[in-house]
């Protein structure tokens, strides 16, 4: 019975990995196809939600590890953060809190429900610490890790068009404006325009994941 | 052609059982090309088995002192374990202690596949669908206008150091 989740992710994993290979639309990532493929496998088959669960959860504790790893990156674009830390550092700030205060005063004007709105506001971090930030804050992972793909996904597709509009030239103000706003889907898209993009992109999703979780703490224990 | 192979194989593998075993063997060798592929991983690797159990307990031994060191001090405050273990592995790469060497295909292969963790969570939105259905248009509304806003502002800002501090650079 446990089996059957975690056999069930990995073919469906692969067979996203098939189409989006055979598909090139950069925008629909893994995760969503997969999870649509399972999902279309319980809602048609006598198969519950609740037996595929069983086995999944055994998937996502691998998330915890998973964190340390990005390390890695962080460590492999060392020389840009030494070059270039004080635009780095403005730029992680104004991602941070202008993601949390332009998710907080729209929430407000379309009058959603708190626990959505706390759901939504680790939207643009990299998917595993937006889990952590959402459990820190009182949101719903699975609602944040919904909102995360889907914003990944837009960001990403979206992004060359509001460089454009907004008349953003620089290679590393690009990478950290998507590696800020669309985390990994944004950094996948950054390395297509240049090196340097991509190296400023996963900073930017790292070190924006690591504030926006310092920040969270700090918020929850002085209120 | 397929007569010739046929033959070669009832040679080789007289008895039901056997042939099973064949039909198994061929699986295996479909799965791993399929696997090798799509995923880019040798499944076939002898001497590195080793090496990649080697890899895998640095990693959870750097995650699992994170998580206790995030345990001992949550009384003052709390900082999620795995953001610990990451810090505890940023400062042993920088201090030379842990190489990139040392852990290079497990974090590559996990950077690569990330998605794959989160594909459980994905499917336990069908069963939250029911929470959000009268309005999703509202938050894609959100989650859009936010998302523009975050990138030309960040975007933009970024820029405008880069370029203050290229100019201090020529001058």
């Amino acid at each position: 019975m446990l089996l059957i989740g975690i056999i069930l992710t990995v073919l469906a994993y692969i067979a996203s990995l098939y189409f989006s290979k055979k598909i090139k639309v950069s925008f629909l990532n893994p995760i969503l196809i997969a999870s649509l493929i399972i999902v279309s496998i319980i809602h048609w088959t006598p198969l519950s939600h609740e037996t595929y669960a069983n086995g999944g959860e055994y998937i996502v504790k691998i998330l915890g590890p998973l964190v340390v790893v990005l390390a890695v990156p962080l460590y492999n674009n060392k020389h840009i953060l030494k070059k270039y830390y004080k635009p780095i550092s403005v730029g992680i700030l104004t991602g941070v809190i202008s993601s949390a205060v332009s998710v907080a005063i729209l929430s407000r004007l379309m009058r959603l429900d708190m626990d959505i709105m706390l759901s939504l506001l680790p939207k643009s971090i990299t998917t595993p610490m937006a889990i952590e930030v959402s459990g820190i804050i009182g949101g719903i992972k699975e609602l944040t890790v919904v909102f995360v793909v889907i914003t990944g996904m837009f960001g990403a597709s979206i992004g060359p068009l509001v460089f454009d509009v907004f008349k953003i030239r620089n290679d590393t103000a690009k990478g950290m404006a998507l590696g800020a706003g669309a985390h990994g889907v944004g950094t996948a898209k950054a390395v297509e325009i240049s090196d340097q993009a991509g190296a400023a992109s996963s900073l930017a999703m790292i070190l924006c994941g690591v504030t926006t979780i310092i920040l969270s703490v700090i918020v929850i224990k002085i209120l | 052609m397929p007569q010739k192979n046929r033959e070669k194989i009832e040679k080789k593998y007289k008895t039901l059982d056997s042939r099973f075993y064949y039909f198994i063997e061929k699986c295996g060798d479909i799965c791993n090309e399929i696997i090798y592929n799509l995923i880019n991983v040798n499944t076939d690797i002898e001497g590195d088995k080793m090496k990649i159990i080697k890899e895998i307990l640095i990693i959870l031994g750097i995650y699992y002192s994170g998580l206790l060191i995030s345990d001992l001090i949550s009384g003052l405050f709390f900082i999620p374990g795995n953001i610990i273990g990451m810090g505890i592995l940023f400062f042993l790469l920088n201090t030379g202690i842990v190489k990139i060497d040392h852990i290079k295909h497990t974090s590559s292969f996990l950077l690569k596949h990330m998605g794959f963790f989160f594909i459980p969570l994905g499917v336990a939105f069908y069963v939250l669908f029911d929470v959000i259905r009268p309005v999703w248009i509202q938050i894609f509304v959100v989650l859009i206008v936010s998302s523009i806003f975050v990138m030309a502002a960040t975007g933009k800002i970024v820029e405008l150091f880069i370029l203050n501090e290229d100019k201090k650079e020529v001058s």
